[in-house]
């Protein structure tokens, strides 16, 4: 236990008000008209805030919202310097931390965990009674995932730096897959590096240290399929790769391959497995010696349709299933996101010391996050052990369609 | 469009059109967190004060934003401010003497209280210590579960002083209890 969880206990035992006191405030409030009526809500536009100067420089490689969703665990390898702490507890800290006591509510029950399987099973079983959200006329699925993560620098003469970029993406998705959706990023914002010498090198490139972007695109079943704003030379995304030789769970991120995958946990297992060994088989023609094992795919590629926004609840409830198969998931335990919400988290080491969690609310059990820290030092990255990799927010509802900014275009 | 049940409506489509069942969802979960701060009585007073000022407010009220929890322990520790005193006060006298005034004024017998937990007085001390804006970030993460974008919109604050506050908080209650921090297990 830390700190927290001992200010929590602190008059956690503190008494409800009274139903006297409760229904004496109620009348109050009646007297000022609140009885249940239609009152006119009027809109007051918000104050604009300040913004800065954007720096707009030609984006390649736009990634869907699916895919960024997923990209908590997209292949790393072992990699990364610098520890930058925005917060999260001590890693690994073994053991099950039982939830505080909080107030009644009509939220589910908090379960003290043993381990790994258990949550799973829960986490099974809540998200199959779980009600998918009822998207209204003019209404979308909305995600926002909010990211620290290492990444690359692919403009020469900085190219094979590493830096800390911190990113939003939101998606707003459509009932119908045929329809427009719609994705903004707020992108690149380099924190921290993972060296000075990085860091030098970075800022030695074209681009010097990138800077805050804000970009839209259209999407559709998935995919980004036009840049909206700003409006710089439009390309269309290159299509994914369906059915190549090469095909892995990362390429069937489309509302119709997410669509086709079997529902039965024996079956969806076979299909994860077969999809990872045939990129074992791709990496291992590379022939750099250490690589991922299947079971790291597998888990890779279970947690990637996991944090995806277009993965409906029941193949939800049955890649738990198949997630408790994989080797070496381990209870994390109390683990925070990255904007400080509070969960429970489950976790796995990869071959490279990588260790890969999933965070959830402890009440729900539903997705809110995921951690990627080294446990092992990476020349690759020039990190120390327990440097954080990479680290998510994951927030989602129900919203109308979001607003362009001016200058925005549509395709034809 | 479907017809929601009202379980599904959002705290947004309450605010527009039925501010009583506002009251019901949330009244208790902010009377907690009054009470936790400054004791019964007036946590009666301020949960009547906190509804009666977002009723004032409701028009100006985000609809974007379907959960007003934020919102309204935002307006509650406003309140809460003006009995900044009261607060760090109970918090010493506990300090001092090993027993909760808050307890005391629920009338709950000194000898049936279940945790008189060793450490409580040592962490009332360190949270009268606290600068009050790091005493509310901490206490809203602690004890109503806010999210630091949350924490953020309750107190109008940039995230990043959100981060820096709790902290420091942290710190300084880690700092301030020697005892237990010795015996963590693994952190």
């Amino acid at each position: 236990m830390d700190e927290l969880d001992h200010l929590a206990m602190l008059r956690h035992d503190v008494a409800e008000p009274s139903t006297e006191t409760l229904a004496s405030i109620r009348t109050r409030l009646d007297a000022q008209a609140v009885r249940p009526a239609v009152l006119t809500m009027r809109t007051r536009p918000r104050r604009p805030r300040p913004t800065h100067p954007l720096r707009r420089r030609a984006v390649t490689g736009l990634v869907a919202a699916a895919a960024v969703a997923a990209g908590a665990f997209a292949l790393t390898g072992s990699t990364g310097s610098t520890t930058r702490d925005p917060g999260s507890p001590q890693a690994g800290a073994p053991g099950v931390r039982t939830a505080a006591p909080g107030p009644r509510s009509s939220a589910p029950a908090r379960v003290t965990f043993v381990n790994a399987s258990q949550l799973l099973d829960i986490a099974s079983d809540r998200a199959q009674q779980a009600p998918s959200p009822i998207l209204g006329a003019g209404q979308y699925g909305y995600v926002r995932a909010h990211r620290y993560s290492v990444t690359s620098i692919d403009d020469p003469p900085a190219r094979g730096a590493y830096q800390f970029t911190e990113y939003t993406v939101e998606t707003w998705t459509p009932a119908d897959p045929l329809e427009y959706g719609y994705l903004r990023l707020v992108d690149n914002i380099a924190v921290d590096f993972p060296t000075k010498a990085q860091r030098e090198y970075a800022a030695a490139g074209p681009g010097g240290i990138s800077k805050r972007q804000v970009e839209w695109d259209l999407t559709k079943d998935g995919k980004n399929v036009f840049q909206a704003y700003p409006p710089l030379t439009v390309q269309p995304d290159e299509p994914q790769c369906s059915g190549c030789a090469t095909a892995s769970v990362w390429d069937i991120q489309t509302a119709a391959g997410i669509a086709a995958l079997p529902r039965d946990p024996e079956k969806l297992r076979a299909t994860l497995y077969r999809y990872s060994e045939r990129l074992y088989a791709e990496l291992a023609g590379y022939g750099k010696g250490d690589q991922f094992t299947v079971n790291d795919l597998a888990y890779n590629g279970a947690t990637a349709l996991l944090t995806s926004d277009l993965t409906p609840p029941d193949l939800r409830a049955s890649l738990y299933q198949v997630a408790k198969t994989i080797p070496d998931i381990k209870l994390i335990g109390s683990l925070e996101n990255y904007d400080g919400t509070r969960g429970v988290a489950i976790g796995r080491v990869d071959s490279f010391h990588v260790e890969h969690d999933l965070i959830f609310d402890p009440a729900t059990l539903t997705y809110i996050g995921d951690r990627t820290i080294a446990r092992a030092p990476s020349r690759e990255y020039e990190v120390k052990a327990g440097t954080l990799l990479g680290y998510t927010a994951i927030t989602t509802g129900v919203r109308g369609k979001p607003t362009l900014p001016q200058g925005s275009t549509f395709p034809k | 469009m479907p017809t929601q049940p009202d379980i599904d409506r959002t705290d947004a489509d309450l605010i527009g059109s039925d501010f009583a069942a506002l009251f019901d969802r949330h009244a208790i979960a902010v009377h907690r967190y009054l009470a936790r701060r400054i004791g019964a009585t007036t946590a009666d007073d301020l949960l009547a004060q906190t509804f009666l000022v977002a009723y004032e407010r409701r028009t100006g009220y985000d609809r974007t934003r379907p959960n007003a929890r934020p919102w309204l322990y935002g307006i509650a520790t406003n309140l809460l401010r003006r009995h900044n005193r009261e607060e760090i006060r109970q918090f010493r006298a506990w300090a001092r003497t090993g027993v909760d005034p808050v307890h005391e004024s629920h009338a709950a017998r000194i000898d049936e209280r279940v945790d008189a937990q060793a450490w409580s007085p040592q962490l009332a001390a360190a949270l009268a210590d606290l600068k009050p804006p790091d005493r509310e970030v901490l206490l809203l993460f602690a004890w109503c579960e806010l999210s630091y974008p949350e924490i953020a919109d309750a107190l109008h604050i940039p995230v990043g002083t959100v981060r820096s506050r709790l902290h420091r908080a942290r710190a300084a209650v880690r700092a301030a209890l020697p005892d237990f921090a010795a015996t963590l297990e693994g952190h």
